[in-house]
């Protein structure tokens, strides 16, 4: 297989801060391990980006929001227009409300948080999830190599009963802050998954949430995964409906952001996840799968209360 | 006056809307009591009082001692005194006058009246006053500091890629010279490299420690909206406690908690919980780790305000000095020298204000402080919110 010509990808930073779009030219040149052969280019200013994006196709266009000339939006509205196909980034300061509110209003799921000590694995990952989706998957993925991952496959309420005492021994054993509500957000993001998964013809909910499940059909079984390496504890809910879309998480999300949904029995889950998480990423294969991943970091670096990026991928 | 007839002078007393005692100086020979004297002081109107000798409540003691004194000149002043109908102190304003009459006597001509709520408006105004000016000044400072973090951002994350790409370089460097032969070379090029290195691990040292004061100043100024929860508070603070108990600042510390209502409260339970640790972290620096820490909570007692709850965090350090007292929420305020950057009880501050409550502080000499924590009270179906517990 090494003799495999990888493909080219063309990639623009665009940021008028000098030290960060040449920082992440250089890393992705020189440091970042791709499927892809990469071409990487920068632009400064809004209408420098507008016209190397009129003359060459770019795969992947990554922009700050306040360019001295215009705002980010614009270009990656430009790149849009030119290829749909085409996927965009922000790097920007993160928060999670404007990334709620830029998510709405222009379908960009991705932000690489602006912040120190900067994140080239955490800027390495987006990129390739963006560049080929399918690397998104999988509990694996962002866990050291040869961790132990757990399994557990829940097949009916009395599984999900059992995964509770489980999760929450493992909780408790690797001591994480939080516990309870990290519990009670695991809890949600697992009946959810079931009942809102399985789904009729129609499209109603199969299932009815409370209501006691002896055995569910294969296709419609929920598996958690959870493990630990030495940075980080994961944890993975994955169905097999990909019903689940990133704007319905949207409007979970804001919903519960503004306090309006303090009651809702579901979608609060997603918002307790972010808060009490590191990194939340959800990858959605539409009609296929969901996957709710969810990373706590021991790096106090890494765990900044001021930096708990959302991701969410769907192809 | 002469000129008004003695039944007309008996009437004014009698109605006059303050307390008027008249004494005859010598033996203390009560002279004049009025209706409005026995009311504001709480005595018994069926009580026939001859002189101040006469078995009067002890509680008028500071009342007697005053009259009893030979001083001649008007005074006018302020007495206090816990009459025993009311829960606080009350304020007496009064006029003293002697007069000497022609017969050469004195009399001793008392006059005053409650103006115990008058102060405490007073009060109230002025705290009122303050708290305003606490968080105009917090708000205009608000703006600018979240302009400077933000514009601090760029060139910090900016750095923050240099430096790790250096290293990754000199990482690489080191790999590529390994296997050349050259032996002494060899050494001094690694000991340069890793020289090199630790150089560069102090700038990044800096470099994260420089972002969180930004993420701070962003939260401090721009703060991330609530995630609100119902909790009972007897259940939130528990847990916290909890919680705190392994964390080495607190682990010799003597926490208790002290309250009786059940009320429940709606909060970002990981927020407050920030504000929690910041307020008894302080307390913990104060006492050297080793201080007791009394938190307890009630309803307010206000009649016009029942759906407030209070959690007091009393310490028994030294407490905060009075003249520091009204600077202590403001951002980069710290009495802790290098250790701090005086953003915790700022941050804190706006935390509990996003609740809808209020954070305060007292510290009354030879005490330790005292932090009040000021909540609204949740009070919809507290049923539904079990669930959640």
């Amino acid at each position: 297989m090494n003799d495999v010509v990888p493909e080219l990808r063309r990639i623009l930073i665009v940021d008028d801060d000098q030290l960060i779009r040449e920082g992440i030219q250089n890393y992705l040149l020189n440091f970042h391990d791709s499927e892809f052969k990469l071409e990487v280019d920068t632009a400064e200013f809004c209408e420098e980006a507008q016209r190397k994006i009129s003359s060459n196709h770019y795969h992947l266009v990554i922009s700050d929001i306040n360019l001295p000339d215009g705002d980010g939006f614009s270009v990656l509205e430009h790149v849009k227009a030119r290829d749909k196909d085409s996927r965009s980034a922000l790097i920007t300061a993160y928060k999670v409300e404007d990334y709620v509110k830029n998510a709405k209003m222009t379908g960009i799921y991705n932000i690489i948080a602006k912040t120190a000590p900067f994140d080239f694995d955490e800027l390495s990952r987006v990129v390739n999830n963006l560049l080929n989706p399918q690397t998104a998957f999988g509990l694996t993925t962002y866990m050291a190599p040869n961790s132990q991952i757990n399994h557990i496959l829940i097949r009916s309420s009395q599984d999900v009963d059992n995964s509770i005492e489980t999760l929450q021994a493992f909780l408790k054993e690797s001591g994480t802050a939080h516990e309870n509500e990290l519990l009670t957000a695991l809890m949600e993001g697992i009946t959810n998954a079931i009942y809102h998964a399985c789904r009729n013809e129609d499209g109603s909910f199969k299932y009815q949430k409370g209501q006691r499940i002896d055995q569910l059909e294969s296709n419609e079984q929920v598996s958690v995964y959870y493990g630990k390496d030495l940075d980080s504890i994961g944890f993975a809910i994955v169905d097999q409906g990909g019903n689940f879309s990133a704007s319905e998480i949207l409007y979970w999300l804001e919903r519960n952001m503004s306090g309006a949904g303090l009651m809702d029995t579901h979608g609060r889950g997603v918002f307790l996840m972010h808060r009490l998480v590191d990194r939340l990423l959800i990858n959605i294969s539409p009609g296929h799968k969901t996957e709710i991943i969810m990373l706590l970091y021991r790096d106090e670096n890494r765990s900044s209360q001021y930096n708990k990026p959302i991701y969410i991928n769907q192809f | 006056m002469n000129s008004l007839q003695p039944s007309v002078l008996e009437m004014l007393v009698d109605f006059m809307p303050s307390g008027l005692i008249l004494l005859e100086a010598e033996k203390k020979q009560i002279l004049r009591f009025n209706p409005r004297a026995y009311e504001i002081l709480g005595l018994d109107h069926e009580l026939h009082l001859q002189s101040l000798h006469d078995h009067l409540p002890i509680y008028l003691s500071p009342l007697i001692t005053l009259l009893k004194t030979e001083k001649k000149d008007i005074q006018r002043g302020e007495l206090v005194l816990h009459l025993p109908s009311r829960d606080e102190e009350s304020t007496l304003g009064f006029n003293l006058k002697h007069i000497t009459e022609e017969t050469g006597s004195t009399l001793v001509l008392f006059i005053f009246s409650d103006i115990s709520k008058v102060i405490k408006d007073q009060l109230m105004v002025e705290k009122i006053k303050d708290e305003l000016h606490q968080s105009k000044k917090l708000a205009s400072l608000g703006t600018l500091v979240a302009g400077v973090a933000h514009e601090l951002n760029n060139p910090l994350t900016g750095i923050s890629m240099s430096l790790s790409l250096i290293s990754m370089q000199l990482g690489r460097l080191t790999q590529k010279i390994q296997p050349l032969p050259a032996e002494g070379m060899l050494t001094e090029v690694t000991k340069s490299v890793e020289s090199l290195l630790s150089e560069l691990e102090k700038i990044k040292t800096a470099n994260s420690k420089a972002s969180t004061l930004v993420g701070d100043l962003l939260s401090y100024a721009k703060p991330t909206q609530l995630c609100l929860q119902p909790v009972s508070v007897q259940t939130f603070l528990t847990e916290v406690i909890q919680a705190l108990h392994g964390h080495p600042s607190f682990s010799r510390m003597e926490i208790i908690i002290e309250g009786h209502t059940n009320a429940w409260i709606r909060c970002d339970r990981v927020k407050l919980e920030q504000v929690l640790y910041n307020i008894l972290k302080n307390s913990s620096d104060a006492t050297h780790g080793t201080g007791k820490v009394r938190i307890f909570y009630s309803q307010d007692t206000d009649e016009a305000q029942p759906d407030f709850i209070n959690i007091h965090i009393q310490d028994n350090g030294p407490g905060i000095d009075r003249t520091l007292l009204n600077r202590i929420f403001d951002p980069f305020f710290t009495t802790k020298g290098h250790e701090g950057v005086g953003l915790g009880l700022s941050i804190s501050y706006r935390t509990v204000e996003q609740h809808g409550g209020l954070l305060s502080v007292e510290s009354p000499p030879g005490l330790g402080a005292e932090h009040c924590i000021r909540l609204p009270i949740y009070v919809e179906s507290s049923s539904e919110a079990t669930r959640y517990e």
